[in-house]
């Protein structure tokens, strides 16, 4: 029975409503209301509409203002160091919040150091005042040093990777003394003509500047550390509780200072101008809580005591600086390494209102679309770490200027030796050299005697190699002892050298498929059989990590790296040439650019011009890349942390490397190629593929690359 | 011959299944091989894979909070609007649907810094939330709709979006949760677009991280297993919503 | 029907609902591509006319990445689809295990790829250039896997929509399980299916990422696919050829919708 009525309801609904035929739902739905279990759901419950759409833009709002919160605030790019509860914290861009670094109850006094990313601090230790640093990956540069007993440290800074201690003696109260944290050597009171370093109650060293104040004189000196003069006549100034340095203004240094006029009285930031006395409030809100200021690359922070408190500023705006415009520099390295420090010096003199800011990206698919957006964000930027886009390439499609016609930048190829090829292609210039590695073969003299194979001082060939190999075998065939030739890196040297001579990236042409790169793969193959190479696999520590150091029973190891990375090796040669003995030698380069796209082109090429100076280039330190300049007596001091520390380079080393230098050529890798050479050489190693295929596999990935 | 469909059905499900099962035994082996829970405890006790996480969250939440209601009413608009128009209309959305994002990449990154959008999270959240996936897949769900449920509504109301809402769209429900589904997966794994929109590193979604290409960061098997939890809660809460409008009863017949 | 004034003004208010972020964060964007086609590069705004599509169409890998992509492509949504209308059916005939199956078949498509990668990697050799077909292989699993899920649940969750007695119809009049599923119930779900197809021709196109993990930028030319093309003219900041390629790939869609919508049509309308 009641089969019979459903069924009769259910003709009814497919009779009434035409084609709804099988529409279950409605029919369920009518059934539903017919026993008053559900009432009848569409059409009559008019409020659901408008209860729908303000429930739909409330989500929408909630969603929006998710999305539009504030960023959390985060410290500015150079960071923040911090020490409290026995605690040194770093809080860098993109922290959140500040991460522990090191855990030490007994430091005293901290100071960042304002060229390296570093902490200098000082620390009892055994009954001893130590001086140690510490960077924020939480290794230490140094195993520190002992400070002379007689000095009672009172605060500390450090510049250019000297430091500086306030310290009081049983002589003299206040008293800055300059310490070289790498070596321990007298500590010696920084003089200069016209002030007298005592009763000094506030001091800060940035920029290779010290800025001294003394409560008792009220007064405030500013010396230049490098020839220990004064910048101008110390200045009249009272109730300075901490200081540090602005941002130089028309060539006038300023002074950030805090200041209490009395004891309980309302705190205020000043900014000093130390050569003219004059003062001007900021008029930054100062909290009571701030006891002294600290200071990084951008940012100005205020401090209270227990470290916890911070409040920043922009030291630009503190210093009254009306900014024009930002020029972005972008991966261009440390903005506070020496040659930038000076880049931009000589740069603001030129251009005072336009800020520098300096922005790290590390993922070559945002910088190819600032770049190409040209929306601003990248006037300046440094290698991009992608596919095959050399600096030639990078001219020849548009995106870099092309420098060739700059007068400033060709006027300072007169103070550079002729390396104007490595940052050229068809002739015109692309960029400037930022950074310049390069290859040699550190070499065992004990093995060599050994065998009896005389060490060539300079460029040897192919085939004085080839014989090196059957003599190696030949001692293997009738020793016990093994002897490997070679220490190779991942891509074997011979092979990236050919490519390097035979690959031109710029015209987009290759040749993997000849007789001389059979020979070679032969001859790595003929090696590998021999044992003659030695394994990959085997480096571990410190040999895996530090292509200077030889595995044992090793002759030659492949070390690619700066002047005194290489300097690390017991000896050093010219790697032999593909090319007959006056051909190239690889280098490694990094360059910097102007975008095409930028907004500010002069501005872009002007910084070009700065970095490539030989003002801004002599600060580099002749340590890292050798002599680019013509004059080599124009370089500073040598890095008094290094050179005290290692010793000074060997006069074989810089021979070998200054006269690669002059020979060199920028080695055309193709990431891509890179990996593809690794994958495939075991396979090649083992006999599973032939050296033809090998490269008819190289010319093909090649042509794919140059091709597109 | 049930008895071997399910079989069959077993062993592809099984298959299927496992490398996620890999995947779940990696983030519990350490590499000298112990199991351990040390993947998980590095993840979280990291703030910054936490944080990733957070703004995964954010992105995803809120993309869908607009995406629904927009590809509803899309899915309306393609359905009821004159042949012509939404015939050209749907052209577009599907040709713009299949191309790749770096055709539209540099545009988008100009577009974001005209509109203020730039290094915004809105900014990725928009560009989802008017994603072509939604209209186009719930005009096709409507599609499967006699007309004749419109016209026989009509008795009762003359209002377009009434229908939709009370007779149309109740019929969708199984098929929105896998649209949901669909949509909050895609925001989930996005890459590329917080990648050039967001600037700000505290902005940006764990997807980067996971699906770091250059292979700097590979994250954690353990962050690739704690990634796809939410996604099952939200797959669990659909099937209950599915289960729930079940409209057809064998047993009723 | 006609539309009343007031449902006019609803499907315009509907329309102006998706239409206008529709237009701002896509259409808009496209219109600048095209752009970007017709100018020498993004660093010289000049006029290039045809330049960039006679490049593109010249270049050999552009033919030889497009080739890839049919081919290749083809394979990997065909074995997709024959996995989805494979699987669907007997999800259908299982309710008790398509519970959990379906959260098993869901997942892969929300695992990160470098997660999936990772495992791939080790169940084959993914050298390119040493051993192709086992790269082949890995990519065209890898794609069945992530993306297949999805459209065997879209396509089951279709199928659970059709009344039962339709099938018991078909059953009455001496269809069998094979015919009933092939002849009655995939036309009624063909809407789950073009959906499927959408989703899946989307995916493919988005392969170059799981491609890139497990062979890097440059695989051998048989994996070398259209996206590889188009990735690496961005990186190079070609990006005119990006949008030349763009834009050809869209006529080439158009061509095809507008083929298929006709063979439609001749057909509904064949007697």
């Amino acid at each position: 029975m009641k089969k019979a009525w459903e069924e009769e309801i259910r003709n009814a609904v497919n009779a009434g409503y035409g084609g709804l035929k099988g529409d279950k739902g409605l029919t369920e739905r009518i059934l539903l209301r017919y026993q008053k279990k559900a009432p009848l759901s569409f059409a009559r419950k008019r409020y659901a509409v408008p209860v729908l759409i303000a429930s739909l833009l409330l989500i929408t709002a909630t969603a929006l203002a998710l999305a539009l919160m504030n960023k959390p605030a985060s410290v500015s790019t150079y960071g923040l160091w911090r020490y409290a509860d026995g605690q040194v914290t770093y809080q860098g861009e993109g922290d959140k919040r500040p991460r522990v670094i090191l855990e030490d109850e007994n430091i005293r006094f901290i100071a960042a150091d304002d060229m390296e990313t570093g902490l200098y601090y000082i620390t009892r230790q055994d009954g001893q005042t130590w001086l140690k640093n510490i960077t924020q990956g939480g290794w230490a540069q140094t195993p520190g040093r002992t400070v002379n007993g007689k000095y009672n440290v009172a605060d500390l800074q450090v510049t250019h990777s000297v430091a500086y201690i306030l310290a009081n003696t049983a002589q003299v109260q206040g008293q800055v003394v300059r310490i070289n944290p790498f070596v321990t050597e007298q500590e010696t009171p920084v003089s200069a003509d016209g002030w007298a370093n005592e009763r000094i109650s506030a001091f800060a060293a940035y920029g290779g500047t010290l800025y001294a104040y003394s409560a008792e004189k009220k007064e405030l000196a500013v010396i230049d550390l490098s020839n220990g003069r004064l910048l101008c006549p110390p200045v009249q100034a009272g109730g300075i509780l901490s200081l540090t340095a602005g941002r130089e203004n028309e060539g006038d240094p300023l002074v950030l200072a805090l200041i209490q006029n009395e004891a309980g009285g309302q705190k205020r930031l000043l900014l000093i101008n130390a050569r003219t006395g004059e003062m001007r409030d900021t008029g930054e809100a100062v909290p009571a809580w701030a006891d002294y200021v600290n200071r990084n690359r951008e940012n100005l922070y205020l401090l209270g005591s227990g470290n916890r408190d911070v409040k920043s500023f922009r030291i630009s705006a503190l210093s009254g600086v009306k900014v024009l415009h930002e020029l972005y520099i972008v991966n261009g390295g440390s903005a506070d390494a020496p040659v930038m420090e000076a880049a931009i010096r000589r740069f603001r003199q030129q251009y005072p209102d336009v800020e520098l800011v300096f922005r790290t990206i590390e993922d070559a698919r945002v910088v190819s679309t600032e770049l190409m957006a040209g929306e601003g964000g990248i006037d300046v930027f440094g290698n991009l770490f992608s596919l095959s886009t050399p600096g030639g390439m990078l001219l020849k499609n548009g995106v870099v200027r092309d420098l060739t016609d700059n007068p400033d930048i060709q006027k300072n190829w007169e103070d550079w030796r002729d390396l104007k090829g490595l940052v050229s292609a068809g002739g015109r210039q692309f960029g400037v050299l930022r950074v310049l590695q390069l290859y040699a073969f550190s070499v065992s003299q004990e093995w060599a005697e050994k065998i009896g194979w005389n060490i060539p001082e300079a460029a040897w060939s192919m085939e004085e190699f080839e014989a090196l190999v059957q003599k190696a075998d030949a001692w293997n065939q009738t020793h016990q002892e093994h002897l490997y030739l070679l220490c190779d890196e991942n891509t074997p040297y011979f092979l990236n050298q050919y490519q390097t001579a035979h690959m031109d990236m710029y015209a987009g042409t290759t040749d993997f498929e000849t007789e001389e790169y059979l020979r070679l793969l032969k001859l790595y193959k003929d090696m590998n059989d021999k044992g003659l190479l030695y394994p990959q696999e085997n480096l571990i520590g410190r040999e895996k990590n530090y292509s200077y150091i030889l595995p044992a029973n090793t002759l030659l190891r492949v070390t690619g790296g700066g002047l005194e990375w290489m300097d690390q090796a017991e000896r050093v040669i010219f790697p032999p040439s593909v090319q007959g003995l006056d051909s190239p030698y690889i280098c490694v380069n990094w360059y910097l650019y102007a975008n095409a796209n930028s907004k500010y082109p002069e501005e872009a090429e002007y910084f070009l011009a700065c970095y490539s100076s030989a003002e801004a280039v002599s600060q580099e330190y002749y340590r890292n890349y050798g002599q680019w300049l013509r004059d080599k007596a124009l370089y500073r001091d040598e890095d008094p942390a290094m050179a005290q520390y290692e010793g000074k380079i060997r006069e074989d080393t810089e021979w070998v490397f200054n006269e690669a230098i002059a020979r060199a050529t920028p080695m055309n890798e193709i990431r891509e190629l890179f990996w593809q050479k690794v994958d495939l050489l075991p396979a090649y190693y083992r006999g599973e593929i032939t050296a033809e295929a090998f490269a008819a596999a190289m010319q093909q990935q090649a042509e794919m690359v140059l091709g597109e | 011959m049930k008895k071997t469909s399910a079989v069959i059905l077993l062993l592809f499900l099984t298959l299927f299944s496992l490398p996620l099962l890999v995947l779940l035994l990696a983030s519990f082996v350490q590499e000298n091989g112990s199991l351990t829970f040390l993947q998980y405890r590095a993840v979280f006790e990291s703030e910054e894979i936490m944080t990733q996480f957070k703004n995964s969250a954010v992105l995803s939440l809120a993309t869908l909070a607009i995406q629904f209601p927009v590809s509803l009413l899309g899915g309306l608009y393609l359905t009821k609007q004159t042949k012509y128009r939404a015939a050209v209309a749907r052209i577009f959305m599907v040709l713009l649907l299949l191309l790749p994002f770096q055709s539209i990449m540099v545009p988008v990154f100009r577009l974001s810094k005209w509109t203020g959008l730039y290094d915004h999270q809105i900014a990725v959240i928009f560009l989802q939330a008017f994603s072509t996936l939604g209209p186009l897949t719930v005009w096709l769900f409507i599609r499967s709709i006699p007309e004749e449920q419109w016209e026989a509504a009509r008795l009762d109301t003359a209002s377009h979006l009434v229908i939709y809402v009370r007779i149309i769209l109740p019929q969708l429900i199984p098929g929105l949760c896998v649209l949901g589904l669909l949509c909050f997966a895609e925001v989930w794994n996005l890459v590329e677009q917080p990648l050039i929109l967001l600037r700000d590193e505290t902005l940006l979604p764990a997807s980067l991280s996971l699906n770091d290409l250059e292979l700097k960061n590979t994250g954690p098997y353990a962050g690739a297993v704690l990634y796809s939890v939410p996604v099952l809660l939200i797959y669990a809460a659909t099937g209950v919503i599915f289960q729930k409008n079940q409209l057809h009863d064998q047993s009723f017949l | 029907m006609k539309n009343t004034k007031r449902q006019t003004w609803e499907i315009r208010a509907a329309g102006a609902a998706c239409l206008p972020g529709f237009a701002l964060f896509y259409l808009l964007p496209f219109g600048m591509t095209v752009w970007y086609a017709f100018i020498r590069s993004a660093f010289d705004h000049r006029f290039a006319g045809l330049d960039n599509f006679i490049w593109v169409l010249q270049n050999k890998y552009f033919a030889l990445g497009s080739v890839n992509l049919v081919l290749l492509g083809g394979i990997m949504m065909l074995l997709s689809f024959a996995l989805i209308l494979f699987l669907a059916p007997l999800l259908l005939r299982h309710p008790k295990i398509a519970k959990l199956g379906a959260a098993i078949l869901i997942l892969p498509l929300l695992i990160p790829s470098i997660s999936a990668v990772t495992i791939w990697k080790r169940m084959f050799d993914t050298n390119a250039l040493l051993n192709p077909a086992s790269s082949r292989w890995a990519l065209i699993t890898l794609f069945l896997w992530k993306y297949s899920g999805i459209g065997s649940v879209l396509l089951w969750t279709e199928l659970r929509m059709i009344p039962a007695e339709i099938l018991d119809a078909a059953a009455l009049d001496g269809a069998g399980k094979m015919k009933a599923y092939l002849f009655i119930q995939l036309p009624l779900s063909g809407k789950s299916l073009i959906l499927a197809g959408m989703v899946l021709l989307m995916f493919l196109l988005r392969v170059y990422k799981e491609s890139y993990l497990l062979f890097g930028a440059y695989p051998s030319p048989e994996l070398y696919l259209l996206q590889h093309y188009m990735n690496h003219q961005y990186l190079k900041m070609n990006f005119q050829y990006v949008a030349a390629a763009a834009v050809i790939l869209t006529m080439a869609a158009l061509l095809f919708y507008a083929a298929a919508f006709l063979l439609i049509k001749k057909r509904k309308e064949a007697p």
